[in-house]
């Protein structure tokens, strides 16, 4: 009884060790989190965070400096960069959120196949995200986005499979310690099948690395997506996303700099938000 | 012997681990039996085997492809090594049960123990959710947890270890198991608790009619609670007796020497306790003959190369050609240090 009380007490000192420690970080977590719940808003709701209307051409106000008509100036067009901005959110966003989501889930599943089963299957599959591994993530989005033509799908689909390696060798790295675990040889010596003990007693013990490593995806996400936008393997739409605004200022770049400046310093302050929210989240989840 | 007598029965069994390049011995002709009601101790050094025996009982060794079992182990006349993964798998948790010997780490960190105990609970039987608590309450009752819903709520991490190992007992009871397996339940544990841990599984085998494999290496623990002991070395059995027999006249000098080692608690104490000279080979390099001959006071040039059988011997049986039992030729003593009859 004393014990088990002094171990509850230790769970909560920890925590509040934890707490102190963390303080330090608060304000640039704070920030960050405050980025992001700006992209996030602007994806969700891109009306309210920009007035005017992105698809308008304004011949009279073409290539305006910041703080003369618009904050952050007007495009080659005359739209509002900011507002190019806040619409290209929610391209990024999607994009970003979507292929990790399909990295996570086909890496997660061959990395837990390969640990759990071991042997041939795990030599076969170990293989098959070496040989993904083997090309860089943005040249390996960029074949695959190639070949198979733009359109959202496809770039979701291209920027998933370069994130497959690193969330298979996460989990398959998880799964060989887990499954050495004595819980789990007591589930197996209950007489649980091998699927239940797999579902149930070493996936659940497993994740925490993988949901670190989906956030940190998610910020490489958005820019190997905004790269192939940028290289033109984007979708084209009306509104350009960070990628397309980039390369459309480029031309512009000896007179109007601000065209392509905020984009890049919107990408670079999205995928340092996303990677300080994950460093936290990190910490709070106790993961090396 | 009635043969209906006997739940478990371990004939020839022998485990072998493929490294790669050659099959290293484990377990090498394992011989014993359980009867029904019976508390059977293993005991004996770190790497005697004694786990690996009773892994191997619960089919859990097999799930390394690299071992290779062989022999055969009678479980109420089903021999255990012939069924094939599924139906071994349904026995586990119905039939047989197994307690580990850390019992931190044998529970899910991520999962309440009630709903560990529930998923155990329903191996065995389909109630209502109501009857199910119920059942839990009870099973942790029975083995003395009495602040139930508060156990009920921890996660593992909140409990002691001792209170683990009573959650894992009863998770093993809620099997209601014909035969449990029990692999150094006691050993993570202090004193007071081993005592505790132990009396309960005594209590609960004559309750519930049930047979334990008590996997152990210390001798206190088997002279309070076995029925009868089996001790065993470099994978192999080398004595089996009932208690009173062993630890009043061991036969194998490896037994003699076990209990030469726990100091006297009366009498004058020695400066320095007797040891057996040496450890307990590497299983890759087992010495010829008997694998004790090198450690053994008692060794005869025969031990050197011939591998003594398991015979009966003065009220149990024993694998050792010149037993502490009989006053044979005086032994050329090759161990200065060894324990002594």
């Amino acid at each position: 009884m004393a014990a088990a009380t002094a171990v509850a007490e230790a769970t909560v000192l920890r925590h509040r060790t934890w707490r102190s420690r963390v303080s330090v970080n608060n304000v640039t977590l704070g920030f960050s989190l405050a980025w992001l719940a700006v992209v996030v808003a602007a994806a969700a709701l891109p009306g309210v965070l920009a007035t005017d209307d992105a698809t308008t051409l304004d011949p009279t106000r073409v290539l305006t400096a910041p703080g003369e008509q618009t904050l952050l100036g007007t495009d080659h067009y005359g739209r509002s960069v900011l507002t190019l901005l806040v619409h290209g959110a929610r391209a990024a966003l999607v994009i970003g959120l979507a292929a990790t989501l399909l990295g996570m889930l086909i890496g997660s599943l061959v990395g837990l196949v390969a640990g759990y089963l071991g042997g041939a299957a795990d030599m076969l599959l170990g293989r098959f995200v070496d040989i993904l591994m083997c090309f860089p993530g943005v040249l390996l989005a960029l074949v695959i986005a190639s070949a198979l033509g733009a359109s959202t799908t496809n770039l979701i689909i291209a920027v998933g499979i370069s994130a497959v390696p690193g969330f298979a060798r996460v989990m398959r790295g998880q799964v060989l310690t887990i499954r050495g675990r004595l819980y789990v040889e007591a589930a197996r010596s209950a007489g649980f099948a091998p699927g239940r003990v797999l579902m149930r007693h070493i996936l659940p013990n497993s994740v925490a690395p993988t949901v670190v490593l989906a956030t940190v995806t998610v910020g490489t996400s958005v820019v190997v997506a905004a790269s192939l936008s940028f290289l033109g393997l984007g979708v084209r739409t009306e509104i350009p996303d960070w990628g397309q605004l980039l390369a459309m200022g480029q031309p512009y770049l000896a007179g109007a700099w601000w065209i392509s400046t905020f984009p890049g310093i919107v990408l670079t302050l999205t995928v340092i938000a996303v990677s300080l929210a994950g460093d936290w989240l990190r910490d709070r989840l106790d993961v090396d | 012997m009635p043969a209906r007598d006997h739940l478990l029965r371990l004939d020839g069994v022998s485990v072998e681990l493929d490294n790669g390049h050659r099959d290293i011995p484990l377990v090498r002709d394992a011989t014993l039996d359980v009867r029904k009601g019976e508390i059977v101790c293993l005991v004996g050094e770190s790497g005697s085997g004694k786990s690996v025996t009773a892994r191997t009982v619960m089919g859990l060794t097999q799930l390394d492809r690299r071992m290779k079992v062989g022999g055969t182990a009678l479980f109420d006349d089903v021999d255990l090594f012939s069924l094939d993964a599924e139906r071994m798998r349904r026995m586990r948790g119905r039939d047989l049960a197994m307690v580990f010997q850390e019992p931190l780490s044998s529970l899910d960190p991520v999962f309440t123990v009630e709903s560990q105990l529930r998923e155990g609970l329903r191996r065995r039987e389909r109630l209502s959710p109501k009857a199910e608590t119920a059942r839990l309450s009870e099973a942790l009752q029975e083995v003395g947890i009495h602040d139930c819903e508060r156990v009920l709520r921890s996660y593992p991490h909140a409990l002691s270890g001792g209170m683990c190992q009573r959650v894992m007992i009863a998770m093993a009871l809620l099997a209601r198991p014909r035969l449990l397996l029990a692999d150094e339940p006691t050993t993570a544990l202090d004193v007071t608790i081993q005592a505790q841990i132990l009396e309960l599984i005594d209590r609960l085998r004559h309750e519930e009619d049930m047979s334990v494999l008590l996997v152990t290496h210390d001798m206190g623990v088997a002279a309070e609670v076995a029925d009868r002991v089996v001790v065993m070395y470099a994978g192999r059995v080398v004595e089996d007796a009932d208690p009173q027999k062993v630890f009043a006249a061991p036969a194998h000098p490896y037994t003699g020497g076990l209990l030469a080692c726990i100091p006297p608690m009366v009498g004058a104490r020695p400066v320095v306790l007797p040891a057996i000279g040496g450890s307990v080979p590497d299983p890759s390099s087992l010495p010829g003959g008997c694998a004790f001959h090198p450690r053994c006071v008692n060794a005869l040039p025969r031990c050197t190369t011939e591998d003594p059988p398991l015979e009966p011997e003065a009220g149990g049986t024993v694998a050792c050609w010149n037993p502490l039992t009989r006053e044979a030729a005086p032994a050329p003593e090759l161990v200065h240090n060894g324990g002594s009859a």
